[in-house]
């Protein structure tokens, strides 16, 4: 699964509004360190920008930002089909 | 040798008003049998080994190795290991909503700086509780993770508090 659908399903599972960005944290393997993905709405649709450190958040600025760790600690990015899998199992 | 089923399966306390016995149970679902609630019909009772009993945390969804009981009316929990779900932190900051909320499970815990409540407020309760927890994985990075979210969601809604 490609990380731009990953992230349009996060997107929707989220509800994140048109307005907001939303912020992943998660880990680079090739580069050994985490950096930030952040996607926007822009009028060619979904856009994802990867920074090395933490956008600057303002109150006036919407964001949300989702983070999950693997068993071994590091980054990734939450995958939505596990999340409600997740959420059922633990009946 | 009776066949062994793998299954998930949460323990409650309490049967028959015996305190310390613990009991789950499971339903038949496509062909296997899976932990289900009380309210299931058709299900099948589950008790668990004494020789493993003294471990089990009520109501935490365990990976249980079960045999059925001679009369066949249920099964004995023979083996059971914690299952610890991964840890998300999500975070919102728009207008008038500031929220972390960590979830595992169907567990959710949420963080409020507007909210009255101390156990929605607390940043410090909160992630005492999530340290504590046996069923998430990286407990204690997850707290850190959840510290970090809620200082920042903190900082932003006691400015836009500021700003009005």
């Amino acid at each position: 699964m490609n990380t731009t659908f990953k992230i349009q399903q996060i997107w929707q599972y989220l509800g994140v509004q048109d307005d907001e960005i939303l912020i992943i944290r998660h880990y680079n393997k090739s580069d050994d360190k985490d950096e930030f993905l952040i996607a926007e709405v822009t009028q060619d649709g979904l856009k994802i920008t990867t920074a090395p450190t933490m956008p600057e958040l303002r109150a006036d600025r919407p964001f949300q930002i989702i983070q999950q760790r693997d068993s071994s600690g590091k980054f990734i990015i939450p995958s939505v089909t596990q999340l409600i899998n997740d959420k059922v199992s633990d009946y | 040798m009776a066949q062994r089923i793998k299954t998930n399966i949460k323990f409650y306390k309490g049967l028959d008003n015996v305190a310390d016995k613990l009991y789950g149970f499971v339903a038949k679902s496509n062909g296997s049998w899976r932990g289900c609630r009380e309210t299931e019909s058709k299900k099948k009772i589950v008790f668990v080994d004494t020789a493993i009993a003294k471990d089990i945390i009520p109501n935490t969804l365990y990976s249980c190795s079960l045999v059925p009981m001679r009369n066949e009316g249920g099964f004995i929990a023979k083996s059971a290991t914690i299952i610890k779900f991964p840890g998300t932190v999500a975070t919102v900051c728009r207008k008038n909503v500031f929220l972390v909320r960590i979830t595992f499970g169907n567990k959710e815990y949420i963080y409020d700086p507007s909210s009255k409540e101390k156990r929605k407020n607390d940043i410090k309760s909160i992630a005492d509780i999530l340290r504590s927890r046996h069923d998430l994985e990286n407990a204690i990075s997850v707290a850190e993770d959840f510290i970090d979210n809620a200082c920042i969601v903190k900082r932003l809604y006691e400015q836009s508090q500021s700003n009005v």
